[in-house]
């Protein structure tokens, strides 16, 4: 049912603009290894080049992600599922089409990870893997699993181009908290920010954010009325 | 005595003025006809709890519902026998060769190369897909011509042979009237 539910909101735009962005963010990403600079630079100043791309590479993210997820989830409610919620019930459906769209963010990433992550161990001679980094880049994609969530919960059919707002708070959000960064802000809403690879447990409660605006994204859903 | 599957007691929306009052039994044919804005669409929401009424209640056994919307849409970059074989394994039918034979739908296409007539037809025949123990058709024979028409009526046959329970919602009620038992103009 995933694979049905996904090709009725996947469509032919929304994959060209998928397509477009992932390009974008993978030539931009090979654009920060520094392919120009000496190896021998690469090695002698590898902690300069690594804090360069890691930094950039993690503010590109949190520009570009936000705006991709709400392109992708923001005509969630369409009424293409009506003869699905007719014939299993709209709680089964609305539960698998959640999962159609967990699991393209997740193989977003995956694809990400092995871009931003893997693919600057084989092209330079700074790139030093780091956990620190691969656990800074799972947090970034959290955040995208938050806003989805955002989008199922206050986006409803009549006003679905309005989600591109969560998208547009999210980054300003991002911009507001990168300097002054505040507990209480992150508790409000855990979006990445680099202080937080201080406090390993953080992502436990990222990780239980989430789960619980799925929860009520979920049941907000099932018991929203199809006009 | 058939089993009743869903009852309408005294049901009001706001934006419709008659009250509804249906059962729907098992093995009914049901034809529902009117005017544009009668709340034809309504009732077929109603039904399906898509909507909850603004007065009296709707009971409805827990059921399968094939259900063809009257705008119906699909993955338009699929190809329609991709389409058909996907959602026959989903529903877990496999016996719809006789479905299918009796639309003539050009399988090797995409959808988004079908007419709105054929695209119409894949949309009954998603319908009935899945031995649903209640079909709702609203405005089915919008789309077809007189030969689907044709093939549309035989497929109604077809399924009461099969003791389907079907409501139909259409605003050409004499061609499909002979079929059914029950009539209802809102």
């Amino acid at each position: 049912m995933i694979h049905l539910i996904f090709s009725y909101w996947m469509t032919k735009q929304k994959m060209l603009i998928y397509l477009i962005s992932i390009g974008i963010v993978i030539l931009w990403v090979v654009s920060l290894f520094q392919l120009d600079q000496s190896t021998y630079d690469q090695i002698m100043y590898h902690d300069d080049f690594m804090f360069q791309y890691k930094h950039l590479s993690l503010e590109y993210l949190n520009l570009m992600m936000p705006l991709l997820i709400v392109m992708m989830v923001m005509h969630h409610e369409s009424n293409s599922l009506q003869p699905l919620y007719a014939f299993f019930g709209k709680s089964k459906v609305t539960f698998y089409k959640m999962l159609s769209y967990v699991f393209f963010i997740l193989w977003t990433q995956a694809l990400l990870i092995v871009f931003i992550y893997c693919l600057p161990y084989l092209m330079t001679s700074y790139y030093l893997v780091s956990l620190d980094f691969l656990f800074a880049l799972v947090l970034v994609f959290n955040q995208n699993l938050i806003v989805m969530n955002l989008v199922f919960m206050f986006i409803h059919i009549k006003y679905q181009n309005f989600a591109i707002i969560f998208a547009v708070l999210a980054i300003i959000y991002h911009m507001l908290i990168q300097d002054k960064f505040r507990l209480l802000l992150f508790y409000l809403c855990p979006f990445y920010h680099e202080n937080m690879l201080q406090y390993k447990y953080h992502i436990v409660y990222q990780i239980l954010y989430i789960i619980l605006g799925f929860i009520i994204a979920y049941n907000k859903m099932v018991k929203t009325q199809i006009s | 005595m058939d089993t009743c599957l869903v009852k309408l007691d005294k049901v009001y929306k706001y934006d419709v003025k008659t009250p509804y009052d249906l059962e729907i039994h098992e093995k009914d044919c049901i034809l529902v006809s009117g005017d544009n804005g009668k709340g034809k669409t309504t009732l077929t929401k109603l039904i399906l709890g898509y909507i909850n009424p603004d007065r009296g209640f709707v009971y409805k056994k827990p059921m399968k519902i094939g259900y063809l919307p009257e705008h119906i849409e699909f993955p338009l970059f699929m190809k329609v026998n991709r389409y058909i074989d996907l959602l026959s394994k989903i529903k877990e039918m496999t016996d719809y060769e006789t479905l299918v034979y009796q639309f003539k739908l050009p399988l090797f296409k995409s959808i988004y190369q079908l007419s709105h007539g054929n695209r119409q037809k894949l949309g009954i025949l998603s319908a009935c897909m899945g031995h649903p123990e209640l079909i709702i058709f609203d405005e089915p024979l919008a789309a077809l011509d007189q030969e689907g028409r044709m093939q549309f009526y035989q497929l109604i046959e077809y399924l009461k042979t099969k003791n389907h329970t079907i409501l139909m919602i259409t605003h050409f009620p004499d061609m499909l009237k002979p079929l059914c038992n029950k009539h209802i103009t809102l």
